[in-house]
């Protein structure tokens, strides 16, 4: 599987030291540095639902650079009415459900068949002395699975939400999350 | 067992770091694609505001010259076209034109006005030079300068299209 650790870069900014509203505004004026400030703050947090989402770290990248690049072309949408962040946020999980739209349309019905085989393989240690790596585990989620447990237990969104921005039954996405947790609880029990 | 699993689980979610940072630095090729992004953009306009101004600092020179030269300079543009079989169809199709701007859906108001100076221009080309026409229908130069016009007419309809599926497809 995939190594999807993360990975800590020196360039990070503070998200409290400078007023965001400004560089937006700066940015949506056409202000490219201003923008990297903005991409410096939030692309942890944006790469890590990306990667949560994708569950592949190529496609990961390829979906965090492309919500930045969504994001300031649309800028002069951007209202302010809530954060960059919250903002790019959105972009950037709408951006990994377009990529799996596919995937979503043929998970309308929850199939269990491979589950067991699921269930059954061993997680593999990636922090000795630490217990598994859940990220990995995730990653190795079915994608609706997955997409339907990061959405709901990570980011928080409820049934209704996800349903929404999936094109998901809110039945089909409960059934998801069950698969989703019934996988995850077997991997932490090896 | 499922309830120590449950919250085994639901500890270890809450320990998931909320930021992951790319294995490196995606800045270049967000960069990168906004500066493309950027050119593109840009040449768009530029290519037809000069081509547009081109065509009709052009279209005016050829048309004062021939109009000069000829015996009945005297007669007015406006007298001429209208004379012309075409001229009503041409007329029409630049409302088309217009009216598909104006009414164009997702356009910023400056792009719109951008959009709808380089039209009027090229537009008020084609006046011109079908007016000159009128008085000399074979001169092969009048028919060529058309041609471009017709074909910048139609880059910038097309590049109008563009900016708005741009725009519709963004959030």
């Amino acid at each position: 599987m995939e190594s999807v650790l993360a990975m800590q870069s020196p360039t990070r900014i503070p998200l409290d030291t400078i007023d965001e509203t400004d560089i937006a505004a700066r940015a949506r004026d056409g202000d490219i540095a201003a923008f990297e400030q903005l991409y410096r703050r939030h692309v942890g947090r944006v790469h890590a639902v990306c990667l949560r989402l994708a569950g592949n770290r190529t496609l990961a990248e390829e979906c965090t650079q492309d919500a930045f690049v969504r994001a300031w072309e649309s800028l002069a949408k951007f209202r302010g009415e809530s954060s960059f962040g919250t903002w790019v946020h959105r972009i950037a999980v709408n951006t990994v459900l377009e990529r799996h739209r596919t995937q979503l349309r043929q998970a309308a019905w929850v199939t269990t068949k491979s589950d067991e085989i699921l269930e059954a393989v061993p997680a593999e240690e990636s922090d000795p002395g630490h217990g598994i790596d859940l990220e990995q585990c995730i990653a190795g989620l079915p994608a609706a699975a997955r997409m339907v447990f990061v959405l709901f237990d990570v980011e928080g969104r409820s049934h209704e939400e996800i349903a929404e921005m999936t094109g998901l039954a809110v039945g089909t996405s409960k059934a998801h999350l069950h698969r989703a947790r019934r996988i995850l609880r077997a991997r932490l029990e090896t | 067992m499922n309830n120590v699993n449950d919250d085994k689980l639901q500890k270890a979610v809450q320990r998931l770091p909320q930021d992951i940072d790319p294995g490196h630095d995606l800045w270049p090729a967000i960069a990168a694609r906004i500066g493309r992004k950027q050119r593109a953009a840009r040449p768009l306009w530029a290519y037809a505001l000069a081509a547009s101004l081109c065509v009709a600092v052009g279209a005016g020179s050829l048309y004062y010259g021939l109009a000069r030269h000829a015996p009945d300079a005297a007669v007015p543009v406006e007298v001429a076209t209208t004379a012309s079989p075409g001229a009503v169809y041409y007329a029409q199709r630049a409302a088309f034109a217009e009216n598909s701007v104006e009414t164009a859906p997702n356009l910023a108001p400056a792009t719109r006005a951008v959009i709808l100076t380089n039209l009027r221009i090229i537009e008020g080309s084609m006046q011109q030079i079908l007016a000159a026409l009128e008085k000399d229908p074979n001169n092969p130069r009048l028919r060529t300068l058309l041609y471009d016009l017709y074909q910048n007419e139609a880059r910038l309809l097309a590049a109008t299209q563009q900016i708005q599926t741009t725009q519709r497809n963004d959030l």
